[in-house]
């Protein structure tokens, strides 16, 4: 979902990925218990074994799955007839995008610069 | 944040034990509507309860963060979702409700609208019997004309002047605003004046009490009259209730929870509803929008936010004709930025690399003037929270597709080097026309067009016939001797301009009225 978007060194990689991990986390525990178990229910799909290869088309674990059967597969829920696909994909993408770019970490290869400096008063 | 509150504000989620409280009034909601009615009532010498979900949260606990304003001040992130998710929605949640996080864009009801609700549900307003309370509530928010713009309103103005269309000066609710851009997640400096700041307070002066992280489950009825409302306190996260009960009985009810909150209460509450009408007819301003890339920087974080808006297709096909729409510039910070683009991988890390040269418009559809735009419906989840379906049909994709092009061909004529739309299946278009072909030939589907809505109105039809409205013409319920409704969800159709000062306006005289009325009783 992210590709090209994170640091590139492997420690810096990792540092993001847990962040990212955090603040989607953090953002769904701010949701109501209806929206909550819909996400649950979501990611069980994706990683029960047989809805996963029969939504996703992806054999793999995600252990092991390549990047561009990944890609694949997001690709296919964007643009699917079923709106069910859709819904999980626009649910996934505003969860991961929303918490990388909300993160300061995020903002210096976007040229942010942040919020600006308020002098004290 | 002060370091104890004053002493008649109580959180809630810090409860222990279950609490009774009684009013002259309880008002369901501390939003734009619920903080006038607050300020009128509680200055009529009528004690006042406010009963709010969100917590308090003042101009030192705002940072300029999206990480912690979207999850504090806002329903669900700041990304609540129809039944189907196609539409995402902003709608506040804190003390101030919606005011605490608006954009300060303040309008007038076109006379337009007006006349709509005259003809079709026999409002009795027009500008001339408003005047005077747009007079009030103008001077109490310092509303004016902002003609400070930031890059991306220039370019929203050059591009229409280019073009010769319409466009104004948006007036604003600040004082001594520093035009940083951040009022989307609370004015750090104070100078927006939400009802927070304003009303609230005022409130708060003339005794009124202030319930916070606290959400009203039930209004319980006897009779034919609210007898008490059975409120939970939530957690300090905000979302699910602590166990703790309060229990608030007031001589009135006043309904202030919002456009989805207010028909959900009444809903959840089993309120009479003949007619079945309650949550019907909501509507959201859908709103799409479009991006240009500039050749210099836009910085499109920083700047008042709106400051100038284009009103050349708001009644393009006149009002019960095809859907119109009000352009507008949006702030982009990045995480409101990386939503709206719906892209994913490669594509979208370009996209949000663009970020410091990328000028946004949106349109704002005019919903609800239409027999084809009858707008969504609330209803609840098995837990009773609501849940919005907004049924999309063609009628409203015809407008979304013209609008794209109008908004792109402002783009152009403001100098964009390219413009895309915030659908997945835009690219980018070098020239106007290379973008009006796309846009012909662009499936408009839900999940496809990223459609968003900030203005939630409707659901509670205030109107002169009984069987087609939810409350009488002063805002009472039809068949509750002791609720009024004040806020945005008494709308009979959308506004055709962002709701906050008619809300304020209709608010400040609602109340006024019930004022004298419950003093006399
Ligand atoms: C990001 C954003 C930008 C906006 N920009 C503009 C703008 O520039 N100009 C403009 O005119 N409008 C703008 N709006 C819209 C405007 O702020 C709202 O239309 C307006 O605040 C609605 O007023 P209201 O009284 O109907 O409800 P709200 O202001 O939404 O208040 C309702 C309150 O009720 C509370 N509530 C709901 N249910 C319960 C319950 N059961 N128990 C207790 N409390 C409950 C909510 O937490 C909320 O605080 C914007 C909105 C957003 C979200
Ligand atoms: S633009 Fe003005 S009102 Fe908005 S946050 Fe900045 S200082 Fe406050």
């Amino acid at each position: 979902m992210l590709a090209g978007a994170l640091p590139q060194p492997e420690r810096e990689q990792n540092a993001a990925i847990e962040q990212i991990i955090t603040g989607f986390d953090f953002t769904v525990a701010h949701f109501p218990p209806t929206v909550r178990n819909e996400i649950r229910q979501l990611l069980d799909l994706l990683v029960f074994p047989p809805t996963r290869v029969l939504l996703t088309g992806m054999f793999a674990s995600w252990e092991k799955a390549d990047a561009s059967a990944v890609r694949a597969f997001i690709s296919r829920w964007e643009t699917s007839r079923f709106s069910l696909l859709r819904s999980g994909y626009s649910a996934l993408h505003d969860l991961i995008c929303g918490a990388w770019y909300v993160s300061p970490e995020s903002w210096a290869r976007i040229g942010y610069p942040g919020p600006p400096q308020l002098e004290s008063r | 944040m002060p370091d104890s509150l004053p002493r008649n504000i109580v959180d809630c989620s810090q409860l222990q034990q279950d609490l009774f409280i009684e009013a002259d009034v309880a008002i369901v909601g501390t939003g734009a509507g619920g903080g006038v009615a607050a300020r009128t009532l509680s200055q009529a010498g009528l004690r006042v309860v406010m009963i709010e979900e969100g917590p308090f949260k003042t101009t030192g606990d705002f940072r300029m963060q999206e990480s912690d304003a979207y999850p504090t001040l806002y329903h669900d992130v700041a990304n609540r979702k129809t039944d189907d998710k196609a539409i995402t929605i902003l709608q506040g949640r804190a003390v101030g409700g919606g005011t605490t996080v608006n954009w300060t864009s303040c309008f007038r009801i076109p006379e337009q609208t007006l006349a709509h609700w005259q003809q079709h549900y026999g409002w009795t307003h027009n500008s001339e019997t408003l005047a005077p309370w747009y007079r009030r509530v103008e001077s109490l928010f310092n509303i004016q004309p902002w003609p400070v713009h930031n890059a991306s309103n220039s370019a929203l103005v050059r591009g229409a002047d280019k073009l010769g269309w319409q466009n104004d000066v948006i007036a604003r609710n600040v004082r001594r605003c520093r035009n940083l851009g951040y009022c989307g997640m609370g004015c750090p400096v104070g100078a927006k004046q939400s009802t927070l700041l304003t009303c609230i307070p005022d409130a708060m002066k003339h005794d009124a009490t202030l319930l916070t992280r606290l959400r009203a489950q039930q209004l319980i009825m006897r009779g034919d009259g609210i007898e008490e409302i059975e409120c939970h306190a939530l957690t300090a996260i905000g979302v699910d209730p602590t166990g703790v009960k309060v229990r608030v009985r007031a001589r009135h009810v006043v309904l202030a929870a919002g456009g989805i909150g207010s028909p959900a209460l009444m809903l959840r509450s089993r309120l009479p509803d003949p007619y079945g009408l309650v949550g019907k007819r909501t509507f959201l301003h859908i709103t799409v929008g479009t991006f240009a890339h500039m050749r210099d920087r836009v910085d499109p974080y920083y700047g008042a936010p709106q400051t100038a808006t284009s009103n050349q297709f708001l009644w393009r096909d006149g009002v019960t004709g095809e859907m119109g729409y009000k352009i507008e510039a949006v702030p982009l910070q990045p995480g409101l930025a990386a939503t709206a683009l719906g892209a994913f991988g490669i594509r979208h890390a370009e996209l949000m690399e663009g970020l410091p040269y990328l000028q946004p418009l949106i349109a704002i559809m005019r919903d609800g003037f239409h027999d084809e735009s009858a707008g969504g419906s609330v209803s609840l989840n098995s837990d009773g929270s609501p849940l919005l379906s907004y049924p999309l049909n063609n009628y409203l994709w015809r407008g979304i597709r013209h609008a794209y092009a109008s908004l792109m061909q402002i783009q152009f004529a403001a100098g964009a080097q390219r413009v895309g739309a915030a659908h997945s299946d835009s690219a980018w278009y070098d020239n106007w026309l290379q973008a009006q072909a796309a846009v012909e030939q662009m499936p408009m589907k839900p999940h496809h067009a990223r459609l968003f809505s900030a203005h939630v109105m409707g659901g509670c039809v205030m109107g002169a016939d009984r069987t087609r409205s939810v409350v009488d013409l002063d805002g009472n319920h039809r068949h509750v001797s002791n609720l009024t409704v004040i806020d945005g969800s008494i709308f009979p159709t959308s506004i055709g301009a962002n709701p906050s000062l008619p809300i304020y306006t209709l608010a400040a005289w609602q109340s006024e009225k019930l004022a004298t009325s419950l003093r006399q009783a």
